[in-house]
């Protein structure tokens, strides 16, 4: 059996080896044959241009030349102007643009600080009625001390006048009537006083001796 | 007559209230036996020949002593020195100076009521007002107006409220 396989994998080889060349044959009959219609093309590509050449003179060149530049510079001024004209546009566009966000971002920013400027009052008058409240009622209770101190001095006041008040009437009525009442006016209150007090002071005497 | 005998019934008038004015006699008696002592040896004494105070004259009088008689005075001397040494006194405070009216009318009162030989001193005070006080050796008598006051303090208080309140 090997020399079987043997065999047929030598006569596989072989076979093989001659389609490789007949392939390596067919492919160089391609590339010739390519060579030759390329050369071909190329020589009837070349002959317009020999024609060419012929018919399109230095005159008539310098002359499409021209009509290309007048052409050209006619469509650059077109384009100029077109492009001033979108420029323009863009212009005005973007001014209004600018406008509206300066516009809409100062209203923003304005709108923020008056907010804030308000917060700020808001914060000031809270603040001041804070402080207001906080006077009234220290107001109120100094107030009340106040009039509870009053109170206690009138009625010291008053205690003082109540435990004075015999001396105060008394010299009330020696500043009215203390000069213009004799003692010989009063000889009978006198004597009347020593009558009733008669026998304490002669007790008094009787003890002093 | 017996020193004893006579102070008992030795009297002062109303003019002479003050135990300076028993000393002030005193002098005066003791110059006024002086005099007697030097005109009794040369001749016979008459009134008109001895000056004598009028206080003292009046004493004497008050008292009917012969101010010619040396045992007169000298009971009348013997009488003042026992009454410088035990008189009683009472010293009044009024708020004027009283006149020599009213001092007699006390006197006379004292001397018919308390004792027949009380002296009184006398003194001012301004702030006394009405009324008068009164000063023992051993107690103090306040019949001034302020003291009447005290007794109806609460009757002025509440008097004063009533017409406070209306």
């Amino acid at each position: 059996m090997t020399i079987w396989w043997v065999a047929v994998i030598i006569v596989f080889l072989v076979c093989l080896g001659f389609g490789f060349i007949w392939i390596a044959l067919q492919l160089s009959r391609i590339k010739n044959n390519y060579h030759r219609s390329s050369d071909i093309l190329k020589q009837i590509d070349d002959a317009p241009e020999q024609d060419v050449e012929h018919i399109f003179n230095k005159e008539f060149r310098e002359e499409l030349r021209n009509r290309g530049r007048l052409h050209f510079e006619k469509i650059i001024g077109d384009n100029a102007m077109f492009l001033q004209q979108d420029l323009r546009l863009t212009t005005s566009q973007l001014n209004d643009f600018m406008k509206s966000e300066i516009s809409k971002t100062l209203k923003e920013e304005f709108s923020k600080y008056e907010q804030s400027i308000n917060d700020a009052k808001e914060l000031a008058v809270n603040s001041i009625q804070k402080t207001l409240s906080a006077l009234e009622e220290q107001r109120q209770s100094l107030s009340k001390q106040v009039n509870e101190q009053i109170e206690i001095e009138k009625q010291k006041l008053i205690d003082r006048f109540e435990s004075n008040l015999t001396d105060i009437i008394n010299h009330y009525l020696i500043e009215a009537i203390g000069d213009q009442i004799d003692l010989s006016d009063q000889m009978d209150y006198i004597l009347a006083d020593l009558e009733n007090n008669k026998n304490e002071i002669i007790e008094d005497l009787k003890n002093g001796t | 007559m017996e020193l004893n005998v006579f102070y008992d019934s030795f009297k002062l008038p109303k003019t002479v209230y003050q135990m300076g004015q028993i000393r002030l006699l005193k002098f005066d008696l003791a110059s006024l036996i002086d005099q007697l002592d030097s005109l009794q040896n040369q001749e016979l004494v008459t009134k008109d020949k001895l000056k004598v105070n009028h206080l003292l004259l009046e004493l004497l009088e008050f008292n009917n002593l012969d101010y010619t008689k040396r045992s007169d005075l000298i009971l009348l001397q013997g009488a003042l020195e026992s009454l410088e040494s035990q008189a009683q006194i009472l010293h009044f405070s009024f708020n004027q100076r009283p006149r020599p009216e009213f001092i007699y009318t006390l006197v006379e009162w004292l001397r018919g009521n308390i004792g027949p030989k009380i002296l009184i001193s006398v003194g001012y005070n301004p702030s006394l007002g009405l009324g008068f006080t009164i000063r023992t050796d051993n107690k103090y008598f306040d019949f001034s107006l302020a003291k009447r006051f005290s007794s109806h303090h609460q009757e002025l208080v509440n008097l004063i409220r009533e017409v406070t309140e209306t």
